[in-house]
């Protein structure tokens, strides 16, 4: 034991240089690496530090616009604002703890208090070159990993004040990142929704929001409101909703104009302000009915906040500042006498919001109806869920590192059960397979979730009855053949998520698997191939007569071969919602009755398939 | 790009720049669109919905391929085909041994050995595994011909299968067609065997071509609204209701998508809910089907006929929708035209056939010519000087030149080849008489060819007469064409409610079991009500309805009814003139 020990002595204790530190441990400024896939990944967080800077000097009132271009990797950000101070340019960038908003009094609720996301950028970018022209002169500094490679001298500008960032990731922290316009976009929009008259040059589209959160419900809600959305006002807080059809809650939080996805003080406080003072002004109805199917934003500021993870996405505060009024009681009051106001004076809307509110209570009494066979059924899959095989972490064990790995593949009856249970990582990875074709769910209510057996089962496997926090697993990965019956499967399958629990939807966290569509080998290698295109690659590359193998069914994949496709190169499509088409719509039109829109559509549309053997004969 | 320098122009442009749809991500609405249009397009194209060419949908097809190509003239094992079968459909055995018993069921192309199943009674066919099938000669006859098929390669290249059968007869209409696909839905109704024939004949003819459905278990249609089988129409089939006795009603006939099963079923539910009164009801079928109805006592035979074509199965209303695939596109085509495609169709298949054999005969005819002019003149002989191949063939094409002017093509090197393979024997033998007897029989085979050629729709009539003599025992008519008139189901439902009135409170209704008993009604009659301000009203009966106070008379409103007259006479204020209303 004595031999093996590791030393620890002086020479083991390091001194890490800031940007060391931030490139050896990027997760503790920036959150997650990643490539770009998910709306959460590292690459945005660069880009929301730069741009936080730009709107901070909105913020402070100067100037209304900023423009942003990303293009093939590259983010070029330019704002309007005062500039930052020519002598020290390469002080705010690149040394820590430096920073105009220590005087509390200059920014007084921002985010980016202690200057630390400037510097992330900076060290984890293979160029990061920062202008800011102030006044006619103009200084200019390169970096490259957060180091200089050129400080430029002062010169003469023409140029109006406000500075100018372009950087590019660094291709060795974030591996084959690629950027997805639209989770850009959508983090711009929110921008916008909390910075009225703030006008965002994206690429070659402008966002400007008029009426703020409103704007942002409007915007991101599927189907129509079921009244006028209500927005309300107030100094250090601003707050917009209404109710959907879609079941579920749904609330964006918003502190010192910073998405906290992951709510927080504030949501809480707001989801319990909102029914106590709905349920008061109607004198009955219980929170549950009150707040199911609300779509709701809430933006506060709050003077130094403090948050709960180093990516500042779950607010912790407990006080709007230092020694004031708790978050909890800002809230209540502001919401009891605005929206108390709002709705005596608005008798009407009071009015659909009541029938709402009943309707929800009908629904909820007539499930009590059949809480029985819940029950029973919920008490069986307790026991044993017999179409699932477990895996050992789960997502809902908040002190697992593993947790955000956690999958459950769901899987179409026997043509991949067996081989996915075989290669799959025990720790990590569920299987749940489905016997046959799942239910058409469009426009059935929730009773069906208990009727129908596997519906239960899944329900009971995700463990989301009740609240969407106990999930179980971080990716539900809907695996089916890649043929037109699997293709069916999932068309059910994503409606039944999408009717009665979008939020693991908009929250990110159904995936579809990809699966290899051709395995084409010689008697030395033998390559997997997604796309026509991979396949005429491997084609190429492994000269004659390779054989090709099509595959149709996940059945015909040997379980060694599965290991490749749901191990660590796992090739997973994340489902994400649009921003333009409503969810309602799409159901009614693709799952619901037949339409003469629909046959014409279908008709116009037909997907003839081609014959890959003939083809490659030509 | 590095040293690039900070462009404020570059900004500018932003706005006209192109950059592309965001192709990275495909948001749900792009998912919806694929994997539904995957799936309806499959569905659509490739099972529910049969092609215009052939008349079949690809299941059907590629067992009637499958049955083809195993055919020996013995009954296969329906197991046996199934299996063959998957060679070129990719689909579950069950699917396809489905498939299977109905294409055996309509009784037309496969011959059929074992339990089937009863289309009657809505029996199942027996396990693949004991049923045995071949084709039946008509099968063989219309719808297979190697030469004419164009081919293809099977899902996983191995095989070759056709893309659609060379198919000389309305086989659609024969069958109709049935499938379920996403967005649309194919329905087509069978017709008579016989009609077709007749149909096609007169068109050929150029004479007007109208056809109707037939079913295989008789009954009576009405078709005013056919339309051709297009959407929209509907047809009306019922069964066939034979008064016996006065309390005996029996159904020999029953109405096409029913079985005696689901018939009886129908009836039982109808009676149940009191719209028919029966005793009793029992299923007789053998051969032929034979449902027998006891009636409750008093009830009248001939109501009971219209309540049962009123409220059961006895009557179906069928809602067809012709359409076919043709050029990988869903096409609505009505019954008549589908039938003249079908038959130009046949017509196009035969003169290829014919010119096909005619190709052959000419090709037998060169050679047998080629051989004479070969042996007669002794070309042979020229080959025994030459030492190379080349120069053998030379010899033999410089030997055969003089005599060559009267065939009808040119010698090639294939032709000089084959002569090289004569055997000696033959040459010893050689007869010249026999040898001008052959070629003067294939002249004449060519000139009957050319003959049919020439008059091409005299040879398909003859073709059709023929399939007609041949085929057409037991397939006459067996659905009687007529109009119906329409029942009212106000007149024939059993009266099993009872109208009570509360005069006090101004209700009327059948649950007001406490009040003043009016007459017996059903639940679906309407009420007339006459008060004392001299209003009037007609009124639909419920449970219990508010009509307010004054009602001085009451009863049950038949339309129609010309042996009750009311008159109404009423005066305009006291002292004022009287007036007198008739109704109806």
């Amino acid at each position: 034991m004595a031999e093996d020990k590791v030393e620890y002595t002086e020479d083991n204790i390091r001194s890490l240089d800031w940007k060391e530190h931030i490139r050896m441990r990027p997760g503790m400024y920036i959150g997650k690496l990643g490539d770009g896939k998910a709306a959460d990944d590292g690459i945005y967080i660069l880009i929301k530090e730069v741009v936080d800077n730009s709107i901070d000097e909105f913020v402070m009132g100067n100037g209304r616009k900023v423009r942003i271009k990303v293009n093939e990797g590259v983010v070029k950000v330019r704002d309007f604002g005062r500039g930052i101070p020519l002598g020290k340019v390469v002080d705010v960038v690149s040394k820590m703890n430096t920073g105009g908003k220590y005087d509390s009094k200059a920014f007084k609720k921002s985010v980016g208090l202690n200057g630390v996301g400037t510097k992330a950028v900076n060290a984890l970018s293979s160029l990061f070159q920062v202008e800011s022209y102030r006044d006619g002169k103009c200084k200019r500094v390169d970096f490259c990993r957060g180091e200089i490679t050129k400080e430029y001298d002062l010169e003469a500008t023409d140029r109006e004040n406000g500075t100018y960032v372009k950087f590019i990731p660094d291709a060795e922290i974030f591996k084959n990142y690629n950027f997805k316009t639209n989770f850009i976009e959508r983090m711009l929009w929110n921008y916008c929704y909390l910075n009225r008259g703030l006008t965002i040059h994206f690429n070659s589209k402008r966002l400007l929001s008029k009426n703020g959160l409103q704007d942002l419900l409007e915007n991101n809600m599927d189907g129509d409101p079921l009244y006028p959305i209500i927005h309300l006002e107030g100094e250090d807080i601003e707050v917009a909703f209404t109710h959907a059809r879609s079941y579920g809650e749904d609330y964006s939080s918003f502190v010192n104009g910073q998405h906290t996805t992951q709510g927080g003080t504030h949501q809480s406080a707001f989801r319990e302000a909102i029914a106590k003072v709905i349920k008061d002004f109607f004198g009955k109805y219980e929170p549950v009915d009150i707040r199911q199917s609300i779509v709701a934003a809430v933006s506060i500021k709050v003077m130094e906040p403090v948050f709960e993870s180093q990516t500042k996405t779950k607010l912790g505060s407990l006080e709007i500042e230092s020694g004031g009024k708790s978050v909890r009681a800002f809230i209540m009051d502001f919401l009891k006498e605005k929206l108390d106001n709002f709705l005596h004076k608005h008798p009407e809307i009071a009015g659909d919001l009541e029938k709402k509110i009943k309707q929800s209570e009908k629904e909820r009494k007539e499930l009590s109806g059949i809480r029985k066979l819940a029950k029973s059924r919920a008490k069986k899959a307790n026991l044993h869920n017999k179409k699932l095989r477990d895996c050992k972490i789960h997502f809902n064990d908040l002190k697992n590192e593993r947790r955000e790995e956690t999958s459950i593949f769901i899987t179409e009856g026997d043509s991949a059960s067996g081989s996915i249970t075989k290669s799959r990582d025990v720790a990590t990875q569920a299987v749940f397979s489905l016997r046959g074709k799942p239910l058409n769910s469009f426009g059935l209510t929730k009773k069906i979730v208990y009727e129908n057996e596997e519906f239960n089962l899944v329900q009971a496997a995700l463990n989301i009855e009740d609240d969407m926090d106990d999930l179980r697993y971080n990716k539900i990965i809907v695996a089916t053949d890649a043929d037109v019956d699997g293709m069916h499967i999932r068309l059910l399958l994503l409606t039944f998520f999408l009717q009665f629990f979008p939020d693991l939807i908009k929250k990110g966290h159904v995936y579809i698997l990809q699966t290899p569509l051709f395995r084409v080998r010689n008697k030395k290698e033998t390559r997997y191939c997604y796309s026509e295109e991979e396949r005429k690659q491997a084609m190429a590359d492994l000269g004659k007569n390779p054989e090709i193998t099509r595959f149709k069914g996940l059945g015909e994949i040997s379980p060694d071969e599965f290991k490749h496709f749901i191990g660590e190169d796992i090739r997973l499509e994340q489902v994400v919602l649009d921003k333009d088409q409503s969810i309602e719509d799409i159901l009614t039109f693709y799952m619901g009755k037949n339409t003469p829109d629909r046959q014409e559509f279908i008709i116009d549309n037909l997907k003839v398939e081609e014959k890959l053997i003939d083809e490659d004969k030509k | 790009m590095a040293d690039e320098e900070y462009n404020e122009e570059e900004f500018d442009d932003l706005e006209n720049d192109d950059f592309g749809e965001d192709d990275n991500v495909i948001p749900l609405s792009g998912m919806y669109r694929e994997w539904f249009l995957d799936y309806a397009s499959y569905v659509i194209l490739e099972r529910a919905v049969p092609a215009l060419a052939d008349g079949l949908k690809p299941v059907q097809r590629r067992i009637l391929h499958s049955l083809k190509e195993l055919d020996d003239g013995r009954y296969n094992k329906v197991a046996n085909i199934i299996g063959n079968t998957m060679k070129y459909h990719p689909h579950g055995d069950a699917s396809i041994g489905d498939a299977m018993v109905q294409i055996g069921q309509k009784d037309l192309l496969i011959d059929c050995q074992g339990n089937w199943g009863n289309t009657l009674t809505g029996d199942g066919a027996a396990a693949p595994r004991y049923i045995e099938a071949r084709l039946t000669k008509f099968g063989n006859h219309v719808v297979f011909n190697p030469k004419t098929t164009e081919w293809t390669k099977s899902y996983d290249g191995r095989n070759n299968e056709p893309v659609h059968l060379p198919v000389k007869f309305p086989l659609l209409l024969a069958q109709g067609a049935e499938g379920i696909a996403v967005g649309l839905a194919c329905k087509m109704l069978p017709h008579n065997f016989i009609e077709l024939i007749d149909a096609s004949i007169d068109y050929l003819r150029g004479r007007k071509v109208e056809i109707f459905p037939d079913f295989p278990h008789g009954g009576k249609a009405d078709f005013s609204h056919y339309n051709d089988g297009l959407r929209g129409g509907k047809v009306r089939v019922r069964a066939n209701i034979i008064k016996v006795d006065k309390k005996t009603l029996r159904i020999d006939e029953i109405p096409f998508s029913t079985t005696t099963d689901t018939l009886m079923d129908s009836i039982v539910k109808a009676n149940e809910k009191g719209k028919i009164k029966i005793k009793k009801i029992e299923d007789n079928t053998a051969a032929n089907a034979e449902i027998i109805i006891h009636l409750a006592p008093g009830v009248s035979p001939d109501k009971s006929i219209d309540a049962l074509y009123a409220f059961t199965k006895c009557e179906i209303s069928i809602s067809p929708n012709a359409v076919v695939i043709e050029n990988n596109k869903p096409q609505f085509i009505g019954a008549s035209k589908m039938l003249k495609l079908s038959t130009d169709r046949t017509v196009g298949l035969l003169e290829l056939e014919l010119k096909i054999k005619l190709g052959e005969l000419e090709n037998q005819w060169h050679w047998y010519s080629l051989e004479r002019i070969f042996i007669e003149k002794r070309i042979y002989r020229d080959i025994e000087e030459e030492e190379t191949w080349e120069g053998v063939l030379r010899a033999i094409d410089e030997g055969l030149k003089p005599h060559i002017k009267h065939l009808k093509r040119e010698v090639k090197e294939e032709d000089l080849i084959r002569l090289t393979e004569i055997k000696i024997k033959r040459i010893s033998k050689f007869d010249s008489f026999k040898a001008d007897d052959q070629i003067a029989k294939v002249e004449d085979q060519m000139k009957v060819i050319k003959d049919h050629l020439d008059n091409l729709i005299q040879f398909a009539v003859d073709y059709f007469r023929d399939l007609k003599d041949k085929y057409s025992e037991g397939r006459e008519r067996k659905t009687e064409i007529r109009a119906f008139d329409s029942i009212s189901a106000k007149k024939v439902i059993v009266s099993n409610k009872k109208l009570y009135v509360n005069r006090e409170e101004g209700f009327f209704g059948w649950s007001l079991r406490k009040d003043e008993f009016i007459s017996d009604c059903s639940e679906i009659d309407d009420i007339i009500i006459f008060f004392k301000t001299g209003k009037m009203m007609v009124s639909r009966i419920s449970d219990k309805k508010f009509v307010g106070k004054g009602i001085i008379h009451i009863g049950v409103w038949k339309k129609g009814d010309k042996r009750t007259i009311y008159h109404m006479v009423y005066q305009d204020g006291k002292g004022g003139p009287s007036y007198m209303k008739r109704l109806p």
